[in-house]
């Protein structure tokens, strides 16, 4: 039975209205950078939804991913050589567009042109990581 | 207004899902696909659009499109928006697993579908003027992500 991670909880109790949850769409052959992005993203005190999917990636219910971003205030996607051809990334990407919510493409070893259907949505390279989590970080703090 | 489907499928399969455009508008059915986006309207406002205003949606499963990134994520989109989805399987795809508890249906039950989804298009089609979109959980999901 595959892991699926539930939200983090925050170490500063603060607000018990609803956190501000980052949903990372990713393949399960970069589980480990995700983990990694994961926690620098709780970090900034964002609550994240990352599902460790197993190595086959066919065992995640369908609805447990649709809570995940329906529950997500943005969305992230780690795109690597991986990723720019899985069906499940391709499938978060259209389920997050599709509830108009921001979704941040995060390049590793790909071109931006990579994301076919992303080719409007600005896209950063891994390396700037941390400029995304200081307008993250500005984002939570706005909720 | 009429009943409105929303065909997914990959550019190689365009005569199929013509094909299928066709019989479905034979019966009263107003068909989008990515086809219909405005000119200059961008790929994602537009499925978008025609995904949140479409009462069904058919993902037309070949081996080609199964592969097709556009494909899962307009199927993604579909899902998301909660709308009523038909996988139809030309030849012997490979399912993908996310589809799998999806009841898909083979190309030659075709006509049987057509004749369901007039049933359920009865209403759309012959309604003056159509209700309010009732697909369960759309406003919900808006209201979900506070």
């Amino acid at each position: 039975m595959p892991k699926v991670n539930q939200p983090h909880r925050t170490h500063s109790a603060g607000r018990s209205s609803a956190q501000y949850v980052v949903f990372l769409s990713h393949s399960s052959h970069d589980n480990w950078i995700a983990g990694v992005m994961a926690e620098k993203i709780r970090a900034v005190k964002a609550e994240t939804w990352l599902d460790e999917k197993d190595l086959e990636g066919g065992d995640i219910l369908v609805e447990k991913i649709i809570q995940g971003i329906d529950a997500c205030a943005e969305a992230i996607v780690l795109v690597t050589p991986h990723s720019a051809q899985s069906q499940w990334v391709a499938f978060e990407i259209g389920a997050v567009r599709a509830q108009h919510k921001r979704i941040t493409p995060i390049l590793y070893g790909v071109s931006p042109e990579s994301v076919v259907t992303m080719k409007d949505v600005k896209a950063i390279e891994l390396d700037s990581f941390n400029e995304f989590l200081s307008q993250l970080k500005k984002r939570v703090a706005a909720k | 207004m009429a009943y409105k489907v929303f065909i997914s499928y990959a550019e190689r399969d365009s005569d199929l899902a013509s094909d299928l455009a066709q019989r479905l508008e034979k019966v009263g059915s107003q068909v989008f696909t990515v086809q219909d986006l405005a000119p200059g309207e961008d790929w994602a406002t537009g499925i978008n659009r025609a995904l949140e205003n479409s009462d069904e949606v058919i993902a037309l499963l070949t081996d080609h499109s199964v592969q097709s990134q556009w494909v899962m994520t307009e199927v993604g989109a579909a899902v998301s928006l909660r709308k009523r989805i038909t996988p139809i399987a030309v030849g012997s795809p490979q399912i993908p697993s996310l589809l799998q508890k999806y009841q898909f249906i083979k190309y030659s039950e075709l006509p049987q579908y057509i004749v369901e989804l007039q049933q359920r298009a009865q209403p759309a089609n012959s309604a003056k003027r159509a209700p309010e979109s009732s697909t369960k959980g759309v406003k919900h999901v808006r209201v979900a992500s506070r």
